[in-house]
């Protein structure tokens, strides 16, 4: 649905009358995500596109009943969410929208601005459902909408929205946050992150040829995925433990070599992968010795004088790698920042970095995931509940 | 330092491409030391980015371009006095920051006046007419238009706008211009277009066939949105301007001078003050004909480290000798901006 000036006042109206809350995880929103999954895996079309796989998959019936598990009170949805979703991931929409729905509310999706076929292929699979009798009441909570940059429809939908799901960065973020919203409105703010790697060196020694080649595949689908432009995307990798020069080289190699037969490069991403190294070196001048034997990974390696570096101003993006050897995985705590999202981890209990993350007293990191698990989609995102953050608890003295 | 008086008495094309390569990292490599020693930033990069082994002039180390929007480069200590040119930035929002000292000024102008009076086949000309109006030099002699202007300028015994203040035609000299014999009229490909051509059809004016030079550069990027090419623009320019000795340039603010022109066969040649190099994805050095990112050196850039650059330009070596037009060495052909792909990432984008 596009919307303009003309037909505001009229879709606001008609999204007015269909908000109305309902139960946390009905059922009939769980068939209905059961038959787009169905229909997104059971498509030719689909395949071509790994994220829209990705979600047919994470929207089948046996995950969602998983997540419902986590809340086995009756809960009620907030009314409607308003979610504004950033022009360049695809599929990010899906999953906002999925969790309006799950937590009991009427939606307001706005699209990506850019034309993604995949978001077509989406848009055109729930249009087709919401057009079944058996979900037709759907259509009332569903309203998928585009509309040009506008700071004025922006306005009037928010002050309307009993949620706002704000994806999209910093600076959609300062914009949406100063527009006039309900005194209740609930807004979830998903701003700039950045995420790293880390490798417990005494374990990926030992491992065989078999086993390495594992590791190197998750690591490439975490960083390369996104082309390392995704807040999940790790943008360095500590190497924790007394490591040896020639088992870091041999990974590097392993992912180079992979890389290579993607063969994702093209100038365009080459251009700004030069601009922004030469942004990095200028403005830490000193701190880092760049190793670029090869083109695909160039790695920063922290001087060894140098430390305290916090990380989060470095560019990184189409291969371009922080590489910082630490003895535990406490000293991490010196170079990221609490816009540091996701570790994702090889060779360690996710439990016992969360530990030391509390213990610590970190101010970043909000996910620990294994490696090749970055971009996995969550109820708890970026420290928040989502189900429980879009719905509301009756308490009951 | 490079002992330019020697260069500015050479042949400006006249090295065949082993010749040049030999001369050109001779030159290229004296100042790359000397901006390695006055520049800070330059030594970081240099340090850092690019291997120690430097045998060829692809060797050496340059900047992305974007480095002269975002930093004030500088190779001259702090305390002289210098000038800051702006770039016309018009499809970004920063500008480039050149800081132009009185001797890289002198340099530049001395080498756009080379590189004209080669195709003029004279010193000077009677007259210049300039396509833009007088207050663009006035108000911005700091910017890339301005600066090309003040470098025409020598050019010609005297010179005219052929602009108002509002930029319309001034109908009183295109009636003169006529009679002109030994002129030549400059200015920016797409205000030509813009503010020349269209007025002239519009105002249905024909200037008759005369023996005039048009020189014009500053990027087609404008032009080829409503598909104006190369040809239909010459077409035009030879029916409503009445020239057919039309040049094209291509060249950067951060290296003004040391222009690469188009030659009568369409293809740009780098003079002995330039080089070009083309770079594919891996940022290897492209093979004949292969599409890749731009890459133009020059010898006059002294008071910041402008002499070795990668645009975010794409074009193609054609080869590296022997273009039919009779000038030596490498000669390559402009594609155009490298488009934007889908940049991915969560932020910055509603």
């Amino acid at each position: 649905m596009y919307i303009n000036e003309h037909n505001l006042n009229k879709i606001i109206k008609n999204i007015n009358l269909s908000n109305k809350p309902f139960n946390i995880f009905e059922d009939q929103i769980l068939k209905f995500f059961e038959t787009i999954s169905k229909i997104i895996l059971s498509e030719k079309r689909s395949r071509k596109f790994p994220d829209l796989v990705a979600f047919g998959f994470w929207c089948r019936r046996k995950n969602l009943a998983n997540i419902k598990k986590n809340y086995p009170q009756k809960q009620t949805g907030r009314g409607l969410v308003f979610h504004i979703c950033p022009s360049n991931i695809p599929l990010n929409f899906a999953f906002s929208l999925a969790f309006g729905l799950l937590s009991g509310n009427c939606n307001l999706v706005r699209l990506p601005s850019i034309e993604f076929e995949q978001v077509k292929l989406l848009c055109n699979i729930i249009n087709k459902i919401t057009n079944k009798k058996k979900f037709k009441h759907l259509k009332k909570k569903i309203f998928l909408i585009s509309y040009n940059r506008s700071e004025e429809i922006s306005k009037i939908l928010s002050i309307n929205s009993d949620a706002r799901m704000i994806w999209g960065g910093d600076e959609t973020i300062k914009m949406f946050k100063s527009f006039e919203t309900k005194p209740r409105c609930v807004d979830l703010t998903f701003s700039n992150r950045f995420s790293v790697s880390l490798i417990n060196y005494q374990v990926y020694s030992k491992l065989n040829s078999l086993e390495r080649k594992i590791v190197t595949n998750n690591f490439i689908k975490d960083c390369f995925t996104m082309d390392q432009q995704g807040c999940s995307s790790p943008k360095a990798v500590f190497w924790i433990g007394n490591n040896i020069k020639k088992n870091k080289e041999r990974f590097w190699s392993d992912v180079n070599k992979n890389l290579y037969k993607k063969n994702d490069f093209n100038l365009a991403k080459t251009n700004k992968k030069i601009y922004e190294i030469h942004k990095n070196i200028l403005s830490s001048p000193n701190n880092f010795k760049v190793n670029n034997s090869n083109f695909q990974t160039i790695r920063l390696n922290l001087l060894k004088n140098k430390k305290d570096i916090n990380i989060e101003g470095f560019q990184s993006g189409y291969g371009t790698f922080v590489e910082i050897d630490i003895k535990n995985i406490k000293d991490l705590k010196k170079y990221i920042s609490e816009k540091c999202q996701t570790i994702t981890q090889f060779g360690f209990d996710s439990d016992a970095i969360k530990q030391i993350i509390i213990k610590e007293k970190f101010r970043g990191v909000d996910r620990i995931v294994k490696m090749g698990m970055a971009f996995e989609m969550s109820n708890i995102w970026d420290g928040y509940d989502i189900i429980n953050s879009l719905s509301r608890k009756i308490t009951l003295i | 330092m490079i002992n330019y008086n020697k260069i500015f008495k050479e042949e400006l094309y006249n090295l065949n491409s082993i010749e040049k390569e030999k001369f050109f990292f001779k030159h290229l490599s004296i100042l790359n030391n000397y901006h390695y020693r006055n520049c800070s930033e330059f030594k970081s990069l240099a340090d850092t980015f690019f291997k120690k082994k430097k045998i060829h002039t692809s060797d050496l180390p340059f900047f992305h371009i974007k480095m002269f929007k975002e930093n004030v480069l500088k190779s001259i200590p702090k305390t002289i006095g210098t000038k800051t040119y702006k770039s016309s930035g018009t499809s970004s929002k920063l500008h480039s920051k050149i800081n132009i000292d009185r001797k890289t000024s002198l340099l530049q102008s001395k080498c756009l006046t080379k590189i004209i009076q080669n195709i003029i086949n004279k010193k000077k000309l009677k007259k210049l007419y300039i396509v833009d109006n007088q207050k663009t030099l006035i108000d911005n002699q700091f910017s890339a238009r301005g600066a090309a202007i003040n470098g025409f300028r020598h050019l010609a015994n005297s010179y005219e706008f052929l602009l108002d203040e509002n930029n319309n035609i001034k109908t009183k000299i295109i009636k003169k211009l006529k009679f002109e014999k030994d002129f030549m009229i400059f200015g920016f490909t797409s205000i030509i277009w813009e503010f020349f051509i269209k007025k002239l059809i519009k105002k249905n004016l024909v200037i008759s066939k005369n023996n005039g030079f048009l020189f014009h550069g500053g990027g087609w990027k404008k032009l080829e949105n409503i598909s104006i090419t190369r040809k239909k623009y010459n077409k035009y320019v030879n029916k409503f301007i009445g020239i057919n000795k039309i040049y094209n340039y291509y060249g950067m603010i951060e290296q003004t001078g040391s222009i690469f022109i188009e030659c009568e066969k369409s293809y740009f040649h780098p003079s002995i003050f330039s080089d070009i190099n083309i770079r594919d994805k891996n940022l290897n050095i492209c093979s004949l004909n292969e599409t890749g990112i731009i890459q133009v050196s020059s010898l006059l850039p002294v008071s910041y480290p402008g002499h070795n650059i990668l645009t975010e330009d794409m074009g193609r070596m054609i080869n590296t000798d022997g273009c039919k037009c009779g000038r030596q060495g490498k000669f390559f052909e402009i594609i155009g901006r490298i488009p934007k792909t889908e940049i991915r990432g969560c932020s910055d984008v509603y």
